[in-house]
């Protein structure tokens, strides 16, 4: 596929009629060069150009003919016929002249700040030095404008002298950018530094004092590899990893929004991550799952689509609800690009996107794609669906032979069909009246009535004609016993609009004797009756009167109707005409049974059901103007981003399709992008940093790569190996750029302060997951059953609304891993919250690390700290008799090493003055203790 | 010795010997300036909190908003429009059939309570809050705001944080990320909840999104203080301070092996400020020693208890930005809850607004008052927010107010601000902002410059973009300013 077969315009064109093409953006960028050594004309010159002017001058708008991203104008000038650039001469530049006015008319851009002054310095060097435009200045495809778009190629290991033994690529690149800067790698760790270093890296615990002993005596020649394959094997690995992905896309466990209630059973997508992480499940294919893995009978992978927000707020307003059917999708492709690609296309949801060759177009086409994806819970096929729908079957006769009892003893007693949960019907002998009312014993679940119309019919004309004249628009009123007084009107008028509404219906305070009455604005002939209830609380005991002279008349009543399945009133309190009192009692039982019966059935018959994505047969999608919910523009088919070059699918396209269409364009070996996400999160995820410093965006306004070209042969690497995540991370965890010391070297951090080149290894704080997994390890706590129902940090609370407290205390529940912790989004854990620990609303791909006197007091004073501190004193007494024995064996647990004299000496004296557990809680405050070195 | 003095003793003694901490505090006197080459402020993470220089000169210091949850109804309290009163009971002209946030509207219902002329501007204000109505010399109301959201937690939201979306950084994370604080012993940014409980957003109002953790709000009040605190029971203060002594000198050691790691060197700050904290924020919480004058002020002596309550809370805002917190959110009303807890009264206007009310107006009024005479609010900016309006219509078969999100009111006091002034206006019943219509993001930018910062230059990268508080928009209100 080439630039001249297929370009992302004419498929963007193609996918949209009548589209403004903006051609112009990509085509410049096919102008710039990639070499660093042509001094970077686009970082330097063009970029802030871009940066400050495009909304005006680019591809959207073309302010006075001007525009910055095509060379030739941006050269040459717009309408004011002056030279933008006069090469040599910047203050003879009309471009510079605009930029570097006082005048606030005439100042460039007018509003903003503009250029910066490093900016500024670089054009003016730039137009000085002769406007010299960069060389290979032709047209070409856009991926080789920006590095990410870039097919991966195979470079060659740079050829270095190995240094500290054996040489692993990845340290050859390395040391080659260290080398260029003058620098060296750091000796390598000690071997207790190493194992706790591995163990918190990979696994998020730190190792027990026996593992620590087993691994510095291992004399084997292999025992660093025999080390690292025995974490990679453990079932604590896939919930470290599962963490770092869920991260990513913001999963949580309740809905976020106004509501934020319970999504439902989300957690078969923890488990399901856990346990593909552990079975090194090929990447590749785990993309295929968590996008269509109901396709492959993998229906909890499909939680990756629905674990961001929703919002279930309903409201009959109709710009709200259109908003919130494109949010919805909107946090899908936003996961989807992000997440897998690390791109940035939820930015073109208004407009093209500003960096990156993405139009809006490719914006909507994912939303095609995506468009009959929706938020709910759904069944889960496997064993226990197949066990289900058995016994469901099983259980089918036997609701029949139950349902037939129960039409043989309506049919003895000669009863009327059940009122209709929907609506139903009273008819009675034509009477002319100008008020009915109705009078309800009882609704079905003995409690309040809701009804959202009365309608009162007149007696067909001659040409069958008949009006509602209980409607408000005739001037009909309604009174009625006490109304509730809810959020929303609930008032006997709303009977009477002639319409069922959200919000808009009556609802009684009282139980039992409830009453309404409707007065016509004159007497009508009438004789039909329809009631139309909510669905629950629906009267089942009730009679109908008219206003005969100002008399009340009966003309129907509900004791000559067969009990509703769902009436769920007990025997004494029901009454049926001509049914004896021990039949009426046989027939309740009877209608209990059934009723007990059908749920179980309907249980079985529905089958697991999990949070996870719900596909339909999609609507069609529009390209949406300027994002507007309401403004639809023309039809935009289904493809992955036209920079993929996968083709666009026609709008007939069976949902499935869709998204296996997308999963197999992301997961092909030829997608510039998804393999170089993915190692550069592994990367992130093992040092600290990424190669690529904005993991979820390898855009142009994305990081820069510190190691591009071992980006891409780790990539390559990866693909090869079959997307095996535990082989890449062996690579890495066994590289001597992993095992080297984490001191800080004065001479090397004056060159690379943050240490991007990797001089040593990074230290950094543990992650909030790890900080309390450690300290329920180190207490002897750590409860390792693995997946199921979470455990809750909160307090229960009354309503969804209502502020959750944190719990205090914890039992064997919640000593499990914190993974195992219910999500909620918005909420911040107590103790362990305030150490960066994202809330689930944006996606969080890499976590802000700061330092907080919050953090400080939550692991000096909180309850669940000081009981991991009692606890390790508690193993501590328990494993040695004297009082510098239980601090040495403390200690070991939570630093993995022995204690210096001067260390012992200080923590004895607390020991001695305050007790073992004050030491214990001294233990795990240290730096030491929550940093990975 | 006491905490304290000891960690005094040693800041003094390593500054002297030029050891690692003294060059902390070198540190500290060399302040960052706010805003590098691409906006993002560059701070030093051993010091998140550092006072930093503004990218211009603000007149406003502090800020203190009162975010009045659930929607307060604009047309009864603060802007008069005397054509309800004339076109009640009949239907709102050109959208007779409107459908809001809860379905369909009644006919027009004029304002619930009467407006008469307050202060020296004569100011038309409601008799519903006699006492805010005497301080509207102070007060600059903005008439025609507008928002994006007819639901309380996008409209929450976007009020705090300018995207109606959640996981943006709160305006008390911006203001704190920009300009650090004047009190390294309280946190920068404060948010105080409700008696009656948490907005209906909750920590989203004051969370610090993407930017560092350090800048989000902490929560506490009068009658919710500060988590952790105090050291776990049954530990006495000796051992407390024997363990915290211990913990710094193996720290400490620790450290010198590390030469050079700031990361190490702020977690030994941040247990040092704790420790400060442990003395200094009780000492603010210390509502009640203010003197009986200054509690009446407030109605903090008012039998209503969650008047009384909530009265304490502005009591503890003044004292916050009097200690130097620069950003203090001060919520009035809590969660949904059928508008028994917060302003959101689609039903019972009449019988649930006066007990609101009642909470909101003495208080807030004692604040400005005691704001002024001790000579705060020339420094302090006060912003009296809500997510959005309310309908100049009753619901249908209601006699409550459903949502309005086309146009209300925002009022500023202090800080640099026009008094007795009024802004912009909604249409003629109070439905749609008008004249000189104001989005939030204007708002924002506003709240922004008062306090020397430019909001198109005030960033931090988060997944592909330079962020902002304003996103795309904004447009600072030059009018209102003195």
């Amino acid at each position: 596929m080439s630039w001249n077969d297929l370009t992302p315009h004419t498929q963007a064109i193609g996918r949209v009629i009548a589209r403004v093409p903006l051609l112009g953006l990509w085509v410049a960028w096919g102008l710039t060069p990639v070499s660093a050594d042509e001094g970077d004309f686009y970082r330097d010159v063009q970029a802030a150009l871009v940066k400050s002017c495009i909304l005006c001058h680019g591809p959207s708008k073309q302010e006075s003919g001007y525009r910055v991203d095509l060379l030739d104008v941006l050269l040459r000038g717009g309408e004011s016929g002056q030279p933008a650039v006069i090469p040599g001469n910047p203050e003879a530049s009309y471009l510079w002249q605009r930029i570097v006015s006082q005048d606030p008319d005439q100042k460039m851009p007018p509003r903003g700040s503009g250029l910066d002054a490093s900016e500024r310095a670089r054009l003016r060097t730039w137009i000085a030095s002769g406007a010299e435009l960069p060389q290979r200045a032709q047209p070409s495809n856009p991926r080789t404008d920006h590095w990410a778009f870039n097919r991966i190629a195979q470079p060659a290991v740079p050829a270095v002298i190995p240094f500290q033994g054996q040489l692993n690529p990845v340290d050859a690149f390395i040391d080659r950018s260290l080398a260029a800067s003058g620098l060296m790698r750091s000796v390598e760790a000690s071997r207790r530094q190493l194992i706790r270093r591995v163990y918190l890296v990979t696994l998020g615990l730190p190792p027990e004092p026996g593992q620590v002993a087993a691994f510095v005596d291992d004399r084997r020649p292999d025992a660093y590899a025999r080390m690292i394959d025995g974490v990679l094997a453990s079932p604590r690995y896939g919930e470290r990893w599962a963490q770092h992905w869920l991260d990513c896309v913001r999963y949580a466990e309740t809905t976020g929004y106004e509501v934020n209630g319970p999504n439902g059973k989300i957690y078969p997508y923890r488990d399901y991550l856990i346990n593909a992480l552990n079975e090194d499940r090929a990447y590749d294919r785990m993309i295929l799952e968590q996008i269509a893995g109901d396709q492959f009978g993998m229906d909890a992978a499909t939680g990756f689509l629905v674990a961001g927000p929703h919002d279930t707020n309903r409201s009959p307003d109709p710009r709200l609800t259109a908003m919130q059917y494109q949010d919805g999708l909107d946090e899908i492709i936003k996961s989807t690009s992000a997440v897998f690609l690390g791109i940035t296309l939820g930015c073109a949801r208004c407009h093209d996107h500003k960096y990156d060759p993405f139009a809006q177009a490719d914006y909507y086409a994912m939303q095609a794609v995506f468009a009959g994806t929706s938020y709910g819970s759904r069944r889960q096929q496997g064993a226990e669906n197949e066990r289900m729908a058995k016994s469901a079957k099983l259980l089918k006769p036997q609701l029949a032979t139950l349902r037939q009892q129960l039409a043989t003893l309506r049919e003895r007693y000669g009863l009327k069909p059940p009122v209709d949960f929907h609506a139903y019907e009273e008819t009675f002998a034509p009477v002319v009246t100008a008020a009915v009312q109705l009078r309800i014993h009882a609704a079905n679940d003995q409690g309040i009535v809701e009804l959202d119309d009365v309608e009162v019919w007149t007696t067909p004309g001659p040409a069958g004609e008949s009006t509602n004249v209980a409607h408000r628009d005739l001037g009909a009123r309604a009174v009625s016993s006490p109304t509730a007084k809810a959020n929303q009107g609930k008032t006997a008028d709303l009977l009477l609009d002639g319409t069922r509404q959200l919000f808009l219906f009556f609802r009684s305070v009282d139980k039992e004797n409830v009453w309404i009455t409707i007065y016509f604005d004159r007497p009508y002939l009438v004789d039909r009756i329809v009631i139309k209830p909510r669905g629950a609380h629906v009267p089942v005991d009730y009679r109908i009167d008219v206003a005969v002279g100002d008399q009340w008349r009966e003309v129907v009543d509900s004791r000559g109707r067969m009990l509703h399945p769902q009436d769920m009133r007990p025997a004494n309190r029901v009454q049926l005409t001509g049914v004896a009192r021990q039949a009426t009692a046989r027939l309740v039982a009877t209608n209990a049974e059934t009723r007990r019966i059908e749920a179980e059935y309907n249980r079985l018959r529905d089958g697991p059901q999990i949070f996870a994505g719900r596909f339909a047969p999609p609507q069609q999608t529009h390209l949406m103007v300027r994002g507007d919910p309401l403004v639809k523009g023309p039809p935009v088919a289904p493809a992955a981003p036209a920079l993929f070059a996968g083709g666009e699918l026609d709008f007939a396209t069976p949902e499935a399709e869709r998204r296996l269409h997308l999963a197999r364009v992301i997961a092909s070996p030829a997608n510039p992008l998804t393999a170089r996400v993915m190692v550069n999160r592994v990367w992130q995820y093992i040092f600290g940093a990424g190669i690529v410093d904005t993991p979820s965006d390898f855009g142009i306004n994305g990081g820069r790569p510190s190691h591009p070209v071992l980006l891409d042969w780790l990539a390559i690497r990866f693909m090869e190996e079959q997307w095996s995540i535990k082989r890449l991370q062996r690579r890495l965890l066994s590289s001597a750029t992993f095992r080297q010391a984490s001191f800080s070297r004065r001479e090397a951090a004056q060159i690379d302060a943050g240490c991007r080149l990797l001089w040593r290894f990074p230290p950094r704080r543990l992650s909030a997951e790890a900080i309390r997994d450690s300290l329920l390890l180190v207490s002897g706590r750590l409860n390792r059953r693995m997946g199921g129902p979470s455990f809750s940090f909160f307090e229960q609370a009354t309503s969804v609304f209502e502020k959750k407290q944190p719990r205090g205390t914890f039992g064997p529940e919640g000593w499990r891993r914190m993974i195992y912790g219910e999500k909620l989004r918005l909420e911040y854990v107590g103790v362990f919250g305030v150490f960066d620990c994202p809330d689930a609303s944006q996606m969080a791909p890499k976590r802000t690390v700061s330092t907080s006197a919050g953090q400080a007091l939550s692991l000096l004073n909180s309850v669940f700290v000081a009981r991991q501190a009692e606890s390790l004193g508690d193993i501590a007494r328990r494993q040695a008799a004297g009082l510098r024995e239980q601090v040495t064996v403390a200690a070991r647990r939570a630093l993995c090493r022995p204690l210096h004299r001067e260390e012992m000496s200080v923590l004895l004296e607390v020991a001695e003055q305050q007790g073992l557990v004050q030491v214990c809680r001294i233990l795990l405050n240290l730096n030491e203790f929550v940093f990975v070195q | 010795m006491s905490i304290r003095d000891h960690l005094l003793c040693r800041r003094n003694f390593l500054a002297h010997t030029g050891s690692g901490l003294g060059a902390i505090a070198l540190a500290q006197l060399l302040r960052p300036q706010a805003a590098g080459g691409d906006g993002s402020v560059v701070f030093d993470p051993a010091d998140p909190f550092a006072p930093r220089r503004a990218h211009a000169r603000g007149v406003a210091e502090n800020v203190i908003v009162v975010f009045c949850a659930g929607a307060v109804s604009h047309i009864d309290f603060w802007e008069y429009k005397p054509d309800l009163v004339r076109f009640h009971g009949k239907p709102l002209p050109g959208n007779e059939r409107l459908i809001s946030f809860q379905g369909e509207n009644g006919t027009l219902q004029r304002p619930l309570w009467t407006f008469r002329p307050r202060g020296e501007c004569g100011k038309m204000v409601s008799d519903i809050v006699p006492h805010l109505g005497g301080c509207v010399d102070d007060i600059c109301f903005l008439h025609s705001v507008h928002t994006k959201s007819s639901t309380h937690g996008p409209g929450e939201n976007l009020m705090s944080t300018g995207f109606n979306r959640e996981g943006y950084p709160g305006i008390g994370a911006w203001v704190s990320y920009a300009l650090g604080t004047e009190n390294q012993d309280l946190p920068a940014f404060v948010a105080i909840e409700d008696p009656r409980g948490t907005p209906q957003s909750g920590p989203n109002n004051w969370t610090n999104g993407f930017l560092p953790a350090a800048f989000q709000g902490s929560a506490f009040s009068t009658t919710r203080p500060v988590e952790h605190l105090q050291p776990p029971r049954g530990t006495s203060p000796e051992a407390n301070s024997s363990v915290l002594r211990a913990l710094n000198r193996l720290n400490e050691r620790h450290r010198q092996a590390f030469r050079g790691d700031s990361d190490l060197s702020a977690r030994i700050s941040s247990y040092e400020l704790a420790a400060r904290m442990q003395l200094s924020v009780p000492e603010v919480m210390g509502v009640n020693a203010e003197p009986a004058h200054i509690q009446k002020l407030y109605g903090a002596d008012s039998k209503n208890r969650v008047k009384a309550d909530f009265a304490a809370n502005c009591i503890l805002a003044r004292r916050l930005v009097e200690r130097g917190t620069r950003f203090v959110q001060l919520f009035n009303g809590a969660y949904a809850s059928g508008g028994r807890l917060n302003w959101d009264t689609h039903n019972s206007m009449p019988a649930l607004v006066p007990g609101h009310a009642e909470i909101l107006d003495q208080p807030v009024a004692g604040l400005l008052r005691d704001l002024k005479q001790r000579g705060l609010l020339d420094k302090t900016l006060v912003v009296c927010c809500t997510e959005f309006g309310r309908m100049p219509m009753f619901q249908l078969g209601n006699d409550g107010r459903d949502h309005n999100p086309e146009g209300f009111t925002v009022w500023f006091a202090g800080g640099g601000v026009r008094g007795g002034m009024s802004y912009g206006a909604t249409d003629a019943f109070g439905y749609k902002a008008e004249q000189q219509p104001l989005s939030i993001h204007d708002v924002h930018a506003t709240v922004l410059h008062l306090l020397g910062i430019d909001h198109e230059r005030l960033t931090y990268y988060h997944n592909g973009l330079q962020r902002r508080l304003t996103d795309v928009h904004g447009h600072v209100v030059h009018d209102v300013i003195a």
